[in-house]
């Protein structure tokens, strides 16, 4: 994704601003945030909260487990943001990773899977703001390369994440070898890296 | 029995598609494979863009924000590993005897010497009250200060970046908001600190009032 954390700019010299965490690259933010700062953290949620709710419904498919799960793993982004490491993956990727398995344990913890499939982004959306704007052309991105993929690959992907199924349930599932879930999951995922790379998406884990 | 290729559970692992058995022994194979280990942060990173693909009309409720708000304060936790929290001798940071103590406390080769600044954001606290100084991977230093009373008329403040005793001057500014961010004129070197005084209007030179704060060794 276009890294809307946007990088840290020196502004010229000796200016001040009350509200400048705004212009403060995630990583900066996490640096803060280890450090016990609050605005910090609700900087990076006013950043990632929204997507990070709408993951959790989709998965847990009930608001209230839903703001479970996205708590939870804000709290652990305060607790733990010492301990990130930029080197291994952005800030975003790591707190979408932690709702992601928050999310996946509680729907497995109350046996609440779903599979139904994605809905396709709206054509537009009226009245929309800017937020919502960038999060339906993300979105848009992110489907159309899934509908590149082959349909195996695409659902073994769509199953595992969105699902909260294990490879082992799955192959169970869908009445296949756990072999060939297993590199329909590789093969898919791979594709869908290159093909978002092809799109211009951002997904560079070094800074 | 099973004859997939075990580097083929780097994606369920990323999805969390993995349980138990498979999980451990996928974490055992990754602590010895270069090949996983290098593509791992490209597969994380796809497996999370799924996170885009899903509907966010609904947005999450106001409480949400303030509960997480609410619940997060300060706990004893492992302080991030950016310096070590010495002692400092209680001197004027322009004495030769402070001087040796800075330089006493330099760190630490955190700083990858190919890089203009250190190679994760370095946050440094200031000594004896809240506030903190930061310095990114760019080199770009910043120091934010809660609660700082505005400078009274005809004077201002002015930041130093003081290395090996020596100061120099790092940008002015007023002061008064819930909380000030300054942007330095100068990169901090590692070892270096940052003081703050207060000076006539326009600042100066060299320092010629006290100082009001400074940082711990960067």
């Amino acid at each position: 994704m276009p890294d809307e954390g946007s990088r840290l700019q020196a502004l010229p010299g000796g200016r001040e601003s009350a509200d400048e965490l705004g212009h403060f690259s995630d990583e900066a933010l996490l640096a803060l945030v280890s450090r016990s700062d609050n605005a910090a953290l609700a900087e990076l949620y006013d950043r990632y909260g929204r997507v990070a709710y709408g993951l959790a419904v989709r998965i847990l498919r009930d608001s209230a487990l839903a703001e479970d799960a996205v708590q939870e793993a804000f709290l652990a982004v305060w607790r733990s943001a010492g301990s990130f490491r930029a080197d291994r993956a952005k800030p975003s990727t790591w707190i979408l990773t932690l709702v992601h398995r928050r999310a996946v344990d509680l729907v497995r913890r109350e046996e609440r899977r779903r599979s139904s499939p994605l809905e396709a982004a709206p054509q537009e959306a009226a009245g929309a703001t800017d937020e919502e704007v960038a999060l339906l052309a993300r979105r848009r991105i992110v489907q159309d390369a899934l509908r590149r993929l082959p349909d195996e690959q695409r659902e073994a992907l769509e199953l595992a994440y969105y699902g909260g199924f294990t490879q082992a349930q799955l192959a169970d599932r869908l009445g296949q070898p756990l072999g060939t879930v297993k590199s329909r999951m590789f093969t898919g995922l791979r594709r869908l890296r290159d093909l978002l790379a092809d799109a211009g998406v951002d997904l560079a884990s070094d800074l | 029995m099973d004859t997939h290729d075990i580097h083929e559970l780097a994606a369920g692992y990323v999805l969390d598609a993995l349980e138990g058995d498979e999980r451990r022994e996928f974490e055992s194979h990754l602590a010895g494979c270069t090949v996983c280990a290098e593509e791992l942060p490209s597969l994380r990173a796809a497996a999370a863009t799924l996170a885009y693909a899903v509907d966010t009309s609904p947005a999450p409720p106001a409480s949400l924000r303030a509960e997480i708000l609410e619940r997060a304060v300060p706990e004893r936790r492992t302080p991030a590993p950016v310096v070590p929290l010495r002692r400092r001798l209680a001197v004027p940071v322009f004495s030769a005897a402070a001087a040796a103590a800075a330089a006493a406390g330099i760190v630490l080769g955190l700083w990858a010497s190919s890089s203009s600044g250190p190679s994760r954001p370095v946050v440094v606290p200031i000594e004896g009250r809240q506030g903190s100084l930061i310095v990114t991977q760019g080199g770009d230093a910043f120091l934010v200060v809660p609660r700082l009373r505005s400078a009274p008329p005809g004077k201002t403040y002015e930041a130093w970046v003081v290395l090996r005793g020596v100061p120099r001057p790092a940008g002015t500014f007023r002061g008064g908001q819930e909380r000030v961010v300054v942007s330095l004129d100068r990169p901090v070197p590692s070892g270096a600190r940052v003081a703050v005084s207060l000076e006539p209007a326009g600042g100066s030179e060299q320092p010629t009032g006290p100082l009001l704060l400074q940082t711990e060794s960067a």
